[in-house]
């Protein structure tokens, strides 16, 4: 329970000032910086976009020692430690200025492109600061925390450069701290309210029709009398303002109640909707979310799935960022969220989960698979997605155009086996819908020799995704990247680990796990493998009537996703998306009884 | 049966449980060195552990978690290569092994059985430290131990390790089997659905048989009157559920490329059967009275 306390405090106290639109991250707290920390003489020359970091070392914020709280560790008793973080804009913002929030201990100087924009107290004001400059006295605090307005005049279009030297108060100081981000801030004339609540980490999941039901997850903060009001206009902050209200339905207690989950099921919900909705307890609202309903006809959608985000938590930010922007219809996530299957990590994944939100608060739902290292049982998924208890179940989006399979590989394959084919007769068998699609975490043949055969998969479902033709099937675990060609299951000659190249009738497999893990080498590549790698992704499918194309989507850094626009069209490829250039190029049609 | 001839009987018995116990450790550290070497370890559940290792590795290195993750692999593997050797050079090694005698014997298998012990517990560690999987390994970590320290100690004391140790691997295994504490293993059921042609229900009603006789076989190893059936069931259980992974896993579908983890898993398991096998060779050597049988083991 140590770990919530915090978050209690956090939830109870902090006061977020948003507006309807909250504001997009220009640099993200927690960002890569390079930094130097070895008490050289820098002179002025780094402050400017031409000079040569190469040399300096790379990290993430917060920056510092002495406090506990660093991600990056820096060199102890130096005078000054300098700092250069680069991002890019498509356009100079629209307004008057941006927000830069600075975290730092016990004095700083930031330039953004070149051009002082701010010195904090107890640095000397007038005069040009040297390399072994000291504040003029301890600052009072471990850390100091600024909000500093920055003109948008400052900025370029293209590459920014943001620069800060931070300055000790002595070289026996016992500490150090920085990290900054830069944000958008809000549009003008906007009216700002509070908002207190103890919920946090909201979420939403897919469990049932997906055009008429969500539900809506956060984690508990000790408050009573929750409820989601919700409508399919923006009523703002003012609970009272929407039509409808449901109050919580399930308490899912993880590990006893480490986490307790709240989950609120909505459903008689419009397809193809937007629906705008706060959360009130007896603390006070939320901030306004939003989430789109799926489409009950045959209309196009996006959708992206990917898993394995263990251990690797900068790609995995990333990556979630990237969902922000993209804006699917939901997410298909295969397994292994986590490393340990314990509170302090489920933790952060779900706060690094908030990192998916668009700036204009758009949610979007998961589908949560479970993995191997989800190593609690299906108890874990189930109490902190509300999915089933056994964390498998199907979807239909679209009317008849996709339904999506969610499996569990670590529980009765052949019994959730026995259930697809009956729920797929009673559906009406493999013409019923245009595409199918399984996702599943453990895969049948993994493409690095470190992980060994998914058996009881391929006995299990090989034959029936054949069988029921589905198009596409995901899977996870390996760290690695693969695209198949069409497949099919065979053990005649030919055949390669039980699997022959069917380019009219066979499934294509994709994915094996990258979300933000560390890589394993791809070494065992089959005969009807299209191709393989060893980076961070995901992969994106554009959904047709006739056709899926697929896309794989590179995580691994961060400019990738701050480079892109916040609000990118949904069936369309932003410029500068980073995509890997597969054998056969990018981009994967794939088509239901076409050669 | 004269004083001389039961001396020699003895003496046979010995060399036997000696062989059985070379025998054990010496397919362990041949299945486990097949595992590492074919990058089939665990280290990585170690080395990959961004909450431990991340802070460590950027304020000594200066090196992101980010680069370290992307370029670690095969550092990782070859660490876990060299250990892999190790232990097929104590699958050597083993052979020699006899008391006091070849002190470089006992190093190297004493070595290795670190090594496995280090193993079991970043199996532990990789298994949220749930407490089956470390009793499930006693028998890994252990049985080099129990043939390093054969010969060295009082009979008695040394069967009562060995029981101890089937005990702590049986109980772990009957855990996972029965679900007990732990979620219940995926891969036992299906084995047994393959095996015996079963249902999941049928699977799990044999899985609740097979998990409560995994506890109840170490109990009955500390009674004089089942202290052999019991060693003779444990040593038959342990060698059917080692073989069981073969023969449960095996397809057309899959060449030897496919099957080899599954060989070497099985292999690394015959000592789940052959120590409780020599257990009950030094109980049958012993008669029923193993507390009184206080002597050292002689090996000479």
């Amino acid at each position: 329970m140590d770990f919530l306390k915090p978050r209690i405090l956090v939830a109870l106290c902090a006061l977020f000032t948003v507006g309807v639109c909250a504001g997009a991250e220009l640099v993200p707290q927690g960002s890569a910086w390079r930094y130097l920390d070895d008490g050289s003489d820098q002179s002025t020359a780094w402050r400017e976009a031409d000079f040569d970091d190469g040399g300096w070392k790379s990290g993430r914020g917060q920056f510092g020692y002495g406090d506990g709280d660093e991600v990056t560790q820096l060199e102890v008793s130096q005078t000054t430690y300098y700092f250069r973080h680069t991002f890019n804009l498509e356009a100079v913002p629209d307004l008057d200025s941006v927000s830069l929030d600075l975290l730092y201990d016990d004095g700083a100087i930031i330039y953004l492109n070149g051009q002082e924009v701010h010195r904090t107290d107890l640095m000397p004001e007038d005069k040009n600061v040297s390399y072994n400059q000291t504040t003029s006295r301890p600052s009072r605090d471990n850390a100091t925390d600024e909000n500093v307005a920055v003109p948008t005049s400052l900025l370029v279009k293209g590459s920014n450069l943001v620069a800060v030297e931070v300055h000790n108060q002595s070289t026996k100081s016992s500490d150090i701290s920085f990290d900054l981000s830069l944000a958008l801030e809000k549009p003008s004339g906007e009216v700002e309210a509070e908002v207190i609540t103890s919920a946090s980490q909201i979420r939403l999941v897919w469990v049932d029709d997906p055009a008429t039901t969500i539900t809506v997850a956060w984690t508990h903060g000790g408050a009573s009398d929750a409820s989601v009001h919700f409508g399919t206009t923006d009523e703002g902050l003012n609970p009272d303002a929407y039509p409808f209200s449901e109050s919580v339905e399930r308490t899912g207690a993880y590990l006893d109640g480490e986490i307790v989950s709240k989950f609120v099921r909505l459903s008689d919900l419009k397809p193809d909707t937007n629906y705008y909705f706060v959360l009130s307890d007896d603390l006070g609202v939320s901030p306004r979310y939003y989430f789109r309903t799926a489409p009950d006809t045959p209309q196009a959608f996006s959708f992206i799935a990917g898993g394995d985000s263990r251990n690797n938590r900068t790609p995995r930010q990333n990556a979630n960022r990237l969902i922000a922007k993209l804006r699917p219809l939901f997410v298909a996530f295969t397994g292994d969220m986590i490393n340990r299957d314990n509170a302090g990590e489920w933790g952060e994944w779900l706060d690094d989960w908030q990192l998916t939100v668009s700036e204009d608060g758009q949610m979007y739902p998961i589908l949560p698979h479970r993995g191997n290292h989800e190593g609690r049982g299906n108890s874990t998924i189930y109490d902190l997605f509300d999915t089933t208890p056994d964390n498998y179940y199907g979807l239909t989006f679209g009317g008849d155009l996709l339904r999506y399979y969610v499996l569990n590989s670590e529980y009765g394959e052949s019994l959730q086996a026995d259930w697809m084919r009956e729920d797929l007769d009673v559906l009406g068998g493999e013409t019923a819908f245009s595409h199918l699609v399984a996702g599943y975490h453990k895969p049948m043949r993994p493409h690095t020799s470190r992980k060994s055969e998914g058996r009881a998969e391929y006995d299990a479902w090989a034959q029936l995704f054949h069988d029921y033709r589905f198009d596409l099937v995901f899977e996870s675990d390996s760290h690695v990247m693969k695209r198949t060609l069409p497949i099919r299951p065979s053990t005649a000659e030919g055949n390669d680990e039980g699997f022959v190249v069917d380019m009219k009738n066979g499934t294509v497999y994709t994915g094996e796990g990258c979300w933000g893990a560390p890589l394993r080498a791809v070494d065992d590549d089959k005969s009807w493998t299209l191709d393989s790698g060893s980076f961070n992704g995901f992969d994106l499918l554009h959904v047709y009537p006739q056709k899926m194309i697929l896309h794989t989507v590179l995580v691994d850094l961060e400019a990738n996703s701050s480079a892109l626009p916040a609000n990118s069209e949904v069936l369309s490829l932003p410029e500068g998306l980073p995509l890997w250039e597969a054998e056969g190029g990018a981009q994967l049609t794939i088509s239901r009884g076409v050669d | 049966m004269n004083v001389a001839s039961v001396g020699k009987a003895n003496k046979t018995m010995r060399d036997w449980i000696l062989i059985s116990l070379r025998l054990a450790a010496c397919a362990l550290f041949l299945g486990r060195g097949y595992l590492y070497l074919s990058d089939l370890g665990p280290l990585s559940a170690f080395f990959w552990n961004q909450d431990l290792l991340e802070y460590p590795l950027e304020s000594l290195t200066g090196m992101s978690w980010e680069n370290y993750s992307a370029h670690s692999e095969t550092l990782i593997l070859t660490i876990q290569r060299s250990m892999g050797a190790l232990f097929l050079v104590a699958a050597i090694a083993c052979w020699f092994v006899r008391g006091r005698e070849c002190k470089l014997a006992n190093g190297v298998v004493l070595a290795a059985a670190f090594c496995l012990l280090l193993y079991g517990l970043l199996r532990w560690s990789d298994a949220d430290f749930k407490f089956a999987m470390l009793l499930e390994h006693s028998l890994q970590w252990g049985t080099p131990l129990l043939l390093v320290l054969y010969g060295r100690m009082q009979l008695s004391i040394w069967g009562s390790l060995a029981a101890i140790l089937i005990a702590f691997t049986f109980i772990g295994h009957g855990m996972y089997a029965l679900g007990f504490g732990v979620p219940q293993n995926n891969e036992f059921v299906n084995m047994t659905m393959r095996l015996l042609g079963v249902d999941r229900h049928g699977a799990l009603i044999f899985l609740r048989i097979a998990g409560i006789l995994d506890f109840l076989a170490p109990a009955l190893l500390w009674f004089p009157r089942s202290r052999i059936p019991a060693a003779a069931y444990a040593a038959f259980w342990g060698l059917l559920t080692a073989f069981a992974r073969i023969a449960a896993y095996w397809t057309p579908a899959e060449n030897f490329y496919g099957m080899h983890p599954w060989i070497a898993e099985a292999i690394v398991r015959l000592p789940h059967g052959l120590v409780p096998f020599s257990l009950m060779l030094l109980f049958i050597m012993t008669g029923t009275r193993l507390r009184k049988s206080s002597s050292p083991a002689s090996l000479s």
